[in-house]
């Protein structure tokens, strides 16, 4: 995009001042969504993993109230449309942002990740395990059904214990997850692309293995809810 | 978002559910995930000394796109050659089973699971041979 169409992006529809807000800074009118906005940039935060949980749901109360349909009842057509589509980013954002596996997840997708866990291959070890926890809830639905107490029983001590370990990894990896994007966030703006791309790749092969684990975990409390 | 009726027809009647020894010699086991849904799934072939795959088999934990494309390739491969089936792309899975963009990826699983299992197949018979040829020297 040239320079010139990127500022005519960012000037005010109404009074064409050169605007990069919610509301045009000169005459208050609600702006158009620009195309290049990400889920950080809306809420006018650096691309970073750790933030303030506080001050994201504060903002977001007050962007809701600001953004809400009641107010441009009278407005015009383009105006009411600018404040819904405000609105469902607003809601997309905040529900990404807030749940740190999301916002890992949209973060690397940010960097141009496609897909988790793409650039590093699972560990066939780690495949295996997922495999065989899967066939032993498999077995402990199938006593479920027959109505094979005593196997049902064992079965399931075996499945509960399962969960129990599962639960700690998953907590090591978030963890590690954490101290990574600790790193990450702190890299110096002259940092190499390898660098960068290193702890990237790193942040990725952990998120995909939470996601085996969170998945067979998901499934083990399924069983148990019923 | 709704499945296809063939996704639903696999999904309700999978094909060629189940395992083979794995250790056996004319076994080929592909074990295979997909990092961003966390589904796994393991495709079994059994191939003859001729390279003709005469039995397939599979187990899938994942959703019915995942389940569904497993299932096919399983009956896509019997009677085939080893190298036939290394043919079988993701994207013939994708036009058979009418999958959305979303699930795309469940027959990447798919298509990788077939190839991983032949090079399983391969790897064993290549230590067969080498062993055999230590035998004859010794």
């Amino acid at each position: 995009m040239s320079q010139e169409a990127r500022l005519l992006e960012k000037q005010c529809w109404n009074c064409t001042t050169l605007t990069d807000e919610h509301f045009c800074t000169s005459c208050e009118r609600i702006q158009l969504l620009d195309l290049s906005t990400n889920y950080f940039s809306f809420f006018k935060l650096p691309i970073k993993f750790h933030l303030n949980l506080k001050e994201l749901e504060n903002k977001f109360y007050e962007l809701s109230r600001k953004f809400h349909p009641d107010f441009f009842s009278q407005a015009s057509e383009q105006e009411r449309r600018y404040s819904t589509e405000r609105t469902s980013m607003l809601n997309d954002a905040y529900r990404t942002l807030k749940e740190p596996l999301k916002r890992a997840n949209y973060l690397l997708r940010l960097q141009g990740f496609k897909a988790i866990g793409q650039e590093t291959k699972t560990p066939p070890d780690l495949l295996a395990e997922i495999f065989e926890l899967n066939e032993q809830l498999e077995e402990l639905r199938y006593a479920k059904k027959s109505k094979d107490n005593t196997l049902f029983n064992t079965l399931k001590t075996q499945v509960l214990d399962t969960e129990k370990m599962l639960k700690e990894r998953a907590n090591e990896l978030i963890y590690n997850l954490n101290s990574i994007f600790s790193l990450w966030d702190n890299l110096p703006n002259n940092s190499s692309l390898e660098e960068k791309k290193k702890l990237l790749n790193n942040i990725s092969d952990i998120l995909s293995k939470i996601k085996y684990i969170n998945n067979l975990l998901e499934n083990i409390e399924e069983e148990f809810d019923e | 978002m709704a499945y296809s009726d063939k996704v639903i027809d696999h999904y309700n009647n999978p094909r060629n559910v189940g395992s083979f020894d794995k250790s056996a010699t004319d076994i080929g086991t592909g074990l295979v995930g997909a990092p961003e849904c966390g589904d796994v799934m393991k495709l079994q072939l059994k191939i003859n000394k001729e390279g003709v795959i005469e039995d397939a088999k599979f187990k899938t934990f994942g959703c019915g796109s995942a389940i569904a494309s497993s299932s096919l390739a399983t009956e896509w491969v019997k009677g085939k050659t080893v190298d036939e089936a290394l043919q079988i792309k993701n994207t013939d899975i994708v036009r058979e089973l009418n999958l959305p963009p979303i699930k795309i990826h469940c027959s990447v699983l798919a298509e990788d699971a077939i190839k991983s299992a032949v090079a399983d197949y391969r790897k064993k018979q290549e230590s067969l041979v080498k062993e055999e040829v230590l035998q004859t020297i010794s």
